[in-house]
């Protein structure tokens, strides 16, 4: 694949230039809408009422920050947040790793249905009043394991985790096996060493989605401080003027309307973790896609 | 064979664990509520609680100040202050030495989702506010969740007396038939609360005398749209602005037609009940306000559930239907708005006069749009409801809304309150006072409410005496959940009616499509609901009739 | 049907019953690994599935004892109801249009970015791309209003100097269910393009190099090679987004829709929601989840079944 000293023609020129003009774009387009928060949590706002911020900033001020950051929700939200998201993502992690291994061993009695079970929870879903009902019963309500618990295995995962193990050659677990070690040490000291850009990719799908988490929180938490960094910006993010209309709310001031420069402060904060993290795991992931792949 | 055998081994675990897992459930929540019934005098049961409470009414009354066992409360709080721990917190807290732990609901959007979870799970807060949800009521009051206060209400008689005292009809619209009361009124806004307001600095601008009839009025938002009443060379304002998503920000275009309403019911002098979102007369203000939105006076975003604040803050606009309480010099949108537009002045105007001739405000329901309640999770729900009840007293309520004298705020030399600390401030919350802690959950719109000014409190006069006329030709159910056909289809009936409307308005539906808009009401139900509506509200009449009388004397 | 025995073994002397036993003594310790797993499949995920009975009651959430059966009642109901009727056309509508818009997207990236020979460019395009993955809709809703605000939005600005109308696109029937699709190509295109990438990179290069002898162009080798070579991948692809066709997105539309729209936005999720949840109506919107899955299941069985029958690989 390196340089092909091929000749190459006019209309391939034309659409290499084409091809490089358009990423550049689409690289812009991605990027614009969060360099234009930034810029947006920068600005006063007065002039973020007035619109026209594109590039830069304008009567630039920390302000904003100031007032997002005495929110003692957003800290809390945090907290949460990064709690769910350490503990479920190692858990859930290990956990699909400890259930696929099995599911990719052919000689497994019953292997097949078992993975026919897992696969059936991919197919068909159980529903949100059923789950909460679920969650309810165990008595996990306004408790953070109800957070975790629920999202720690996805058969989607098991699936790829399998696919990966079925690609590790037998002959390195026979030797082991040879030298006497159980099905457990050779799962634990020869195949997850030799999964981590898998295992990298399923901690990132597993982490993503209990970092975006929104749901689970209206669901199952009622106390502020419990609550997930998704609901607690979602509360900032949104208007209520409908909810208060139809309720014909007759009283002024019911709203905790948020500025649009808040609320872009809010965004950026809250989006700067992922920033910051991202290009550490990115590389792991895109190799763990290719290893991977999503075949089943 | 051996697969066939597992798998159905597997499925019989499954199964028979998920039956466990039930009955486990099941015996769980009958545990609780047996440990809950033993522990304390409340009872699950609604008929018992309410022997209960009246068995307490004949006892001696509890002294909410000298309680040696410290109580232990949840609230659900959502308006108002919600931070734990605040300084109003720890000194009611002392005060009556109970140990409050705030529930907070997640804001308008989800809260109602977050208060049905709460309410279908087997530990609700000892003390419950909702708004709206009529259904939702009947069903808790039904399975026994609430307890029946009429005869604590009865012993301790501040919030009874206030109610009373404001508009009788609002306790006869908390109250069940049978005389017992499971919601207790948090919120009942003044007769009416709202007014039209209009930038004098603008009509000065350009030579306008404030409008007195709808014409006048119209002229004035194309006046302000068009001849540039800022005078910043730059064609930027519009005449009208409000809530987005919100019809009464049209007010002035709804009451200049008879029997018409956005949402509610309407009744005529015959006392025939109709739906106002159907009548003719919606038909002529929306097409009103659909003519000023397609020339550009109204702000685009009004259809949309936006806030005005924002907008106005901006001074983009020039009238709008809005608060009274605008009037006092520490309200938070007028001071946000008065800090980047000091020139600037809004004042109140009288209602313009539309083609009825007969200009009314927005007139508030005399039940109250939010409630609470002591759930049958209260341990002591007799002394619970008297603490409650102590703490509605006029001084302590200016306590837990304004705080101390001195500290939080101050009278000046006219007499007139001046925050020091305003509730609404951001200091209340970084400092984490909690004035408006319990907002909502008994709120006094009396002298109590010392931050309104002489002219504001004159202003809701006004409003208020200004709506009568609107007030009595709309109907308010008392318990619109057991209006059967209504409750089956006001769901479909109110989607297709929002989108009708809010179409007209920006343009999207024609108003020539009125009578096929009739139309799907009729085909959603609506005859069906009519039929009922009249019948109920004949009904319902008698009933106000007989306790208005029966509670004259109190 | 059975997992084949292991020849090294004198398993043919055994009974099936003992080789049976044999082997799960011999993986005990794979059984073992699984337990945890398949524990937290069946708690979290069975257990709720078999919750859906109360579908065939009339389920009191206050009062679990005074629920009573009413078999298919809740089921009848939905059927006559012509707003669930509106949420479920809603709902194919709007998957079906993001499946028929979204799906070449990523394919068409994939093999435009493959044709770069700038690893660091490369490098620099997939991680942007791929970035809107990461953020939640909460924050993509808060973007999106930021963005379509009637006064200060800057695509409401660029929307107008084009068709020289002022646009209001979130609650204009219209035009809502084309910035869902719209908005959810610019969440998910960069991810699927990932996947994409990653089947393209492992395709030999030596068939380049034969097929550049054969003096074939480049155009020539995407349709003879490339694509081949990722067509498993498509296929996969395209069975588990037929299993995401009664999902059109709930986050999404939930954090973005008001009643102006929902004639063309409410989907089946939402409408369970407001409902069940809101309305506490726990049967009713049990029964309409219910109707949702079961169509995902066929649905995903057909595609299987075609999958297999025209010689692709199906999920299992």
């Amino acid at each position: 694949m390196e340089k092909n000293k091929i000749k190459t023609s006019t209309g391939e020129k034309i659409f290499t230039v084409f091809n490089y003009a358009f990423f550049t774009l689409l690289c812009l387009v991605m990027l614009y809408p969060f360099w234009h928060e930034i810029m947006l949590s920068f600005s006063s706002l007065e002039a973020s009422m007035k619109g026209g911020i594109f590039l830069w900033p304008k009567g630039f001020n920390l302000d904003t920050y100031k007032s997002v950051f005495k929110n003692p929700n957003i800290y809390t939200g945090f907290r949460t947040t990064i709690i769910v998201t350490i503990a479920g993502t190692a858990l859930g992690t290990l956990l699909t790793a400890m259930t696929a291994y099995p599911l990719s061993k052919s000689r497994l009695r019953g292997g097949k249905v078992l993975m026919t079970l897992v696969l059936f929870t991919m197919i068909f879903s159980a529903g949100m009043i059923p789950s909460f009902l679920l969650i309810q019963t165990i008595g996990f309500m306004d408790n953070i394991l109800a957070l975790i618990l629920p999202g720690l295995v996805s058969a989607y995962n098991c699936i790829i985790m399998k696919s990966f193990f079925l690609s590790i050659p037998e002959s390195l677990e026979e030797s082991a096996r040879i030298d006497g070690a159980t099905d457990l040490r050779i799962f634990f000291s020869i195949i997850l060493p030799l999964s981590k850009a898998t295992i990298a990719t399923i901690a990132l799908f597993t982490a993503v989605g209990y970092w975006n988490d929104y749901f689970s929180t209206v669901l199952y938490i009622r106390s502020v401080d419990k609550w997930a960094l998704q609901a607690v910006l979602r509360n900032m993010l949104t208007n209520t003027q409908q909810a208060m209309q139809q309720a014909g709310v007759n009283v002024m001031a019911q709203t905790n309307t948020n500025a649009q420069t808040i609320k872009a402060g809010t965004i950026v904060v809250s989006t700067v973790p992922i920033l910051i993290v991202y290009p550490f795991v990115q590389k792991y992931f895109v190799k763990g896609v290719m290893i991977g792949g999503v075949k089943g | 064979m051996n697969m066939k055998k597992i798998a159905s081994v597997v499925l019989a675990l499954a199964l028979s664990v998920s039956v466990f897992a039930a009955c486990g459930s099941n015996g769980n929540s009958s545990a609780s509520s047996t440990a809950s019934t033993e522990s304390s005098t409340a009872s699950t049961d609604s008929s018992t609680a309410s022997t209960d409470s009246s068995a307490a009414a004949t006892g001696d009354k509890i002294d909410v100040l000298n309680q040696s066992e410290t109580m232990d409360v949840s609230v659900a709080v959502m308006t108002g202050f919600t931070a734990a721990d605040s300084r109003v917190q720890k000194e009611l807290e002392e005060k009556y030495n109970v140990k409050f732990n705030l529930v907070v609901l997640p804001g308008w959007a989800d809260g109602q989702s977050q208060i049905s979870l709460l309410m279908a799970s087997n530990d609700m807060p000892n003390i419950m506010w909702w708004w709206t949800m009529d259904t939702e009521y009947n069903k808790w009051v039904k399975a026994g969740l609430l307890d029946d206060v009429s005869a604590y209400m009865d012993k301790y008689t501040v919030i009874r007396d206030y109610y009373n005292k404001m508009d009788p009809k609002t306790l006869f619209y908390a109250s069940e038939a049978d005389g017992s009361i499971y919601r207790i009124p948090g919120d009942v806004a003044e007769p009416s609360c709202e007014n039209l307001w209009i930038r004098q600095d603008w009509l000065d601008n350009l030579n306008l005398k404030a409008p007195t009839t709808i014409e006048e009025l119209n002229e004035v938002l194309r006046a302000f749209t068009e001849d540039d009443p800022d005078g910043n060379g730059q064609n930027d304002t519009y005449g009208l602005g409000g809530d987005g998503y919100d019809f009464r920000s049209f007010w002035p275009w709804i009451q200049s037609y008879d029997q018409t309403h956005y949402s509610r019911f309407c009744v005529d002098d015959n006392g025939v009940v109709t739906y106002g979102p159907a009548n003719e007369g919606t038909k002529n203000w929306v097409s009103d306000v659909a003519d000023l939105y397609a020339k550009g006076y109204i702000t685009p975003n009004i259809t949309q559930d936006t806030d005005r604040d924002e907008q106005m803050a901006n001074g983009g606009f020039g009238v709008t239907y809005s608060w009274c309480a605008w009037n006092n010099p520490d309200a938070a949108p007028m001071m946000s708005f008065y800090a980047s537009n000091p020139d600037a002045k809004w004042v109140p105007i009288d209602m313009v006069k539309g083609s009825n001739g007969n200009p009314q405000e927005d007139p508030a329901t005399s039940a109250a749009w939010a409630y609470f309640a002591i759930t049958n999770t209260a341990s002591d729900p007799e002394r619970l409801y008297a603490t409650w009840d102590d703490m509605c007293d006029s001084d302590n309520y200016i306590a837990r809304r304004f705080g101390i004298e001195g500290t939080d705020y101050k009278y000046d030399e006219n007499g007139q309150y001046v925050a020091i600390v305003g509730p609404d401030s951001e200091e209340n919350t970084s400092k984490n006072i909690g004035l408006k802690l319990f907002d909502n959950l008994m709120n006094r719109k009396d002298e109590c409410n010392i931050s309104n000014t002489p002219e504001t409190t004159a202003l809701f006069k006004k409003s208020g005496e200004n709506s009568r006329y609107a007030a009595a030709h709309l109907v308010e159910w008392k318990d619109p959940a057991s209006f059967e056909s209504w409750t089956e289809c006001s769901a479909d009936i109110e989607a297709e009616k929002d989108q009708y409307l809010w179409g007209v308005i920006a343009g999207q539906e024609s108003i020539d499509d009125w009578d096929n808009y009739v139309a799907t009401l009729n085909s959603l139900g609506l005859e069906d609901v009519l039929a009922e509506a009249n019948e109920d509200y004949a009904t319902l009449s008698a009933q106000m009739e007989e306790y208005l009388a029966a509670h004259g004397e109190a | 049907m059975a997992a084949a025995a292991k020849p090294a073994k004198p398993a043919y002397e055994l009974s099936g019953w003992e080789r049976f036993k044999k082997d799960v003594v011999r993986d005990k310790w794979l059984y073992l690994l699984i337990l945890p797993g398949m524990l937290f499949m069946l708690i979290f995920r069975y257990i709720p599935i078999f919750g859906n009975v109360i579908a065939f009651m009339d389920f009191n959430p206050y009062n679990m004892w005074n629920s009573t059966w009413v078999g298919f009642d809740q089921f009848i109901k939905l059927f006559n109801k012509p707003a669930f009727m509106q949420t479920f056309y809603n709902t194919l509508y709007i998957s079906i249009l993001k499946m028929v818009c979204g799906f070449p997207i990523p394919i068409i990236l994939a093999l435009m970015m493959n044709e770069m020979r700038n690893m660091k460019f490369k490098k620099v395009a997939q991680t942007l791309l791929y970035l809107p993955h990461f953020i939640s809709w909460v924050v993509m809703a808060g973007l999106i209003m930021n963005f379509l605000d009637p006064s200060t939005g800057l695509v409401t600005a660029l929307l107008k100097s084009i068709t020289g109308k002022d646009l209001q696109v979130l609650t204009d029937k219209t035009l809502f269910v084309p910035m869902l699709i719209i908005t959810d190509i610019y969440k998910t295109m960069g991810w699927g393009t990932i996947i994409y990438f990653a089947a393209l990179s492992g395709v030999d290069p030596q068939l380049y190099e034969a097929a550049e002898i054969d003096g074939a162009r480049k155009w020539k080798q995407m349709i003879n090679i490339t694509l081949p070579a990722i067509t498993p991948t498509i296929v996969i692809m395209l069975i588990l987004n037929c299993n995401n066709i009664v999902n059109a997105g709930f986050d999404q539309i939930f954090m973005l829709y008001s009643a102006l729209v929902y004639d063309v936005a409410d989907i089946i999720d939402t409408y369970v929601y407001r409902i069940g949840i809101q309305k506490a109506d726990y049967s009713f919107s049990t029964a309409a989840g219910m109707f949702k899955s079961i169509i995902a299941l066929v649905m995903i069985l057909i595609v299987n079944f075609v999958a297999k029958k025209t010689g692709n690989e199906g999920i299992w």
